[in-house]
């Protein structure tokens, strides 16, 4: 049953200064209300997983790591192949996380993230096809949440779109309905690139990418993912208060007008395109 | 003397802006947000001249909770030296759907000089009690007063309900005497609570 | 069941359950329908029936979660076995426990559980029959439930969605139409306060689609919210006072 959360103590009582702060139009680290922290995407850096990249995002930390097995594919895609995220909330990344089977933060987490990934098509799952109704590659893309300093759901999605963009899978063929594996890898086949962000409603103002000394205080967050083509492919509200129908729209607004922009960090730290 | 209240009552809903800061004061089960008083709860919205005050009578049931000078019935769930445990089942006569916690402290219990909290009640008693404060839903209870004590209670060897004669109880069971504060309501409760 | 394709979902304006591009489906509430529950409401949103029950407030269990300054408001969004197609596992799935907490989210800013100190106010959503949209009608009957109980709240949440059936905007998919769309958006609205509580998208939108959404399903929300008031009205307002006796 999901309930309430607690509030830390710590944040009742920094709370004013942040809420009166970003009222004046700044923020306790400096930051614009809609500057982004700035991400350090590493792509490639666990040799056993077939993609993976760490991303930081201010001081919070995400590693995604992508598995690709062979498996069936489900009776109602035949023909596609499986697509899966979890979410891992590390016990070692925050004082509130334990261990577990994941709880509704870390459910909610990995499906924004899947969401977003799965409506902008970023993997063609057509192109993961072995033979339709018998075998199909399954992508699995786990988040590994390692210091949790707000905002994990911009961090993961562009952890899992780095390590999807680096993720080399086997070439294969296909004799009498055996499959083989041949040692050539390629890449995965990618057809978009999502970009996922998150604004937060703290007072009045609307503020991009929160820490979480300032999701403590929002009153909601807003989640939005675009595609390359600069449509919209996921929202997601959040927190326990709302926003009005004019943050909504500057929040998809601003979205729209940022997202190349981050899309271009991403292609950039992962090299995206260059072989 | 005033006039009670005017007949102008209105059906109101959750939501339901019915009046603005500068005609009245909000009463109860209204809201004020930014110079409007709305309803809070399906009812009529009702003024109160006298007071220049809007307020809505819920048709609604509304929550139960405890409040302070609430008259309560609770089961004895815990005894410690000092302090018992009480779990409140019935507030102002109305039945709990959910019971609260109360704590009822010794010096609480009753005017004369109690040494344990064994010879006031003990688990498994039923007791009525006085709500003294409430605060952050905590409630403080005291048997102070003739009405006020145990109401029903069983025999510590035997467990058979406990008959009250003479100011003390003695079980028809087994003819063992035991020590409680009694209430003057002893052996009257209704419904046969637990 | 035949195979559609988007295309068949659209025909010359009206879609395969007869309804135009801008219509709900048929609504039916009812509000005070359990017994032991301290507030109720039951449901029709076409074919989606939905029971939901509030109780509380009560003392919080377990005691941990008890907030010192408000009430903790918990909520279980549940599917029963029964209720689509394929049988259902009983156990909460991962769809579940995230409609759970965003229907949780949509309701807090509305429930002004600043009065409640210490206690938790539980809402169980129940989906007996579900054909899409289970989530929006689950919050419209949770909205009811909650003033069934008495509960004091801000303004009463209403919910729809809008999505995109073969390039077309429409209003409030049923499942086929979520299956075979291209995008789905439920949204929850608080008229007073002319405030999102609830907002999710999947798919995909133009700009000027997701603008043009937006506006669609808070207009609608608008008129579920009336239908709202008139279920209270029909249980409360219209039998005159007698109400009040059955209670406190």
């Amino acid at each position: 049953m999901s309930a309430t959360p607690q509030i830390p103590p710590i944040s009742q009582i920094e709370g004013k200064t942040i809420i009166d702060l970003i009222a004046s139009g700044k923020r306790l680290d400096g930051r614009g209300l809609l500057d982004h922290r700035g991400f350090d995407i590493k792509a490639g850096i666990i040799e056993k997983a077939n993609g993976s990249a760490h991303v930081s995002l201010g001081k919070t930390k995400v590693l995604v790591g992508v598995k690709v097995e062979i498996g069936e594919p489900f009776s109602d895609v035949p023909d596609q192949g499986v697509l899966t995220v979890n979410a891992e909330l590390v016990p070692m990344a925050y004082p509130l996380f334990e261990p577990g089977p994941p709880d509704e933060n870390s459910i909610e987490l990995a499906r924004v993230v899947d969401r977003g990934i799965r409506e902008s098509k970023m993997v063609d799952l057509k192109k993961l096809c072995i033979i339709p109704n018998e075998k199909v590659f399954v992508v699995f893309v786990d988040i590994y949440v390692l210091d949790h300093d707000g905002n994990l759901i911009d961090a993961s999605a562009a952890a899992a779109a780095a390590a999807l963009l680096s993720a080399r899978i086997n070439k294969f063929e296909v004799k009498d309905g055996e499959v083989s594996l041949l040692p050539e890898t390629m890449p995965l086949p990618i057809s978009n690139i999502p970009v996922t962000m998150t604004f937060a409603k703290i007072g009045g103002p609307i503020v991009l990418d929160p820490s979480l000394e300032e999701e403590q205080v929002m009153s909601s967050r807003l989640t939005v993912t675009i595609d390359k083509e600069g449509r919209l492919c996921a929202l997601q509200k959040g927190g326990m208060g709302y926003m009005t129908v004019e943050d909504v729209k500057e929040c998809v607004r601003l979205a729209m007008e940022k997202a190349p922009r981050i899309r271009g960090l991403i292609l950039e730290a992962v090299g995206y395109g260059k072989d | 003397m005033p006039r009670p209240n005017p007949p102008s009552e209105r059906p109101v809903l959750p939501g339901e802006r019915i009046a603005v800061v500068e005609e009245f004061y909000p009463g109860p089960w209204t809201i004020e947000e930014d110079g409007n008083i709305y309803s809070t709860v399906t009812g009529l919205a009702s003024i109160d001249q006298r007071r220049r005050m809007i307020f809505v009578k819920p048709l609604t049931r509304t929550p139960v909770v405890v409040e302070a000078g609430d008259v309560v019935i609770g089961k004895v769930t815990g005894v410690q030296e000092k302090m018992a445990i009480v779990s409140i089942i019935e507030v102002n006569g109305v039945r709990l759907s959910n019971p609260f916690t109360g704590a009822l402290n010794i010096a609480e219990s009753s005017t004369r000089y109690e040494r344990s909290m064994m010879d006031v009640c003990r688990i498994g008693d039923f007791v009525k009690a006085k709500v003294i404060n409430a605060k952050n839903r905590l409630p403080i209870l005291s048997t102070i007063g003739r009405a006020f004590g145990v109401v029903k209670a069983f025999c510590s060897k035997c467990g058979h309900e406990l008959i009250a004669r003479g100011g003390s109880l003695h079980c028809p069971n087994c003819g063992n005497r035991e020590v409680r504060k009694i209430s003057s309501d002893y052996g009257m409760m209704r419904r046969g609570a637990g | 069941m035949p195979q559609l394709s988007p295309e068949d979902l659209f025909r010359n304006g009206i879609r395969v359950d007869g309804r135009r591009w801008n219509e709900l489906r048929p609504i039916r509430m009812e509000v005070g329908v359990l017994d032991k529950a301290d507030g109720s409401a039951y449901v029709e949103h076409g074919k989606n029936k939905i029971l939901v029950a509030v109780y509380g407030p009560r003392e919080a269990h377990p005691k941990h979660i008890a907030l010192p300054d408000r009430a903790t408001i918990k909520c279980r969004y549940h599917m029963a076995p029964f209720s689509v197609e394929e049988r259902k596992s009983p156990a909460p799935s991962r769809r579940e426990i995230e409609i759970s907490k965003v229907i949780r989210e949509a309701l807090e800013p509305a429930i002004l559980s600043e009065y409640y100190p210490r206690t938790s106010i539980d809402i169980f959503i129940e989906v007996l029959q579900s054909d899409g949209g289970s989530r929006c009608a689950g919050i419209n009957g949770a909205s009811l439930a909650l003033a069934d109980a008495g509960i004091p709240m801000r303004d009463l949440v209403a919910a729809c969605a809008v999505g995109k059936i073969a390039g077309h905007l429409a209003l409030d998919l049923s499942d086929v139409e979520d299956k075979l769309g291209e995008a789905d958006m439920p949204v929850a609205y608080m008229p007073t306060y002319n405030s999102v509580t609830l907002l999710q998208m999947d798919g995909v939108f133009t700009h000027d689609e997701f603008a043009a959404g937006l506006e669609l399903a808070v207009e609608n929300c608008k008129k579920i919210y009336q239908m709202q008031k008139e279920a209270l009205r029909r249980q409360y307002l219209e039998i005159g006072s007698e109400g009040i006796e059955a209670n406190r």
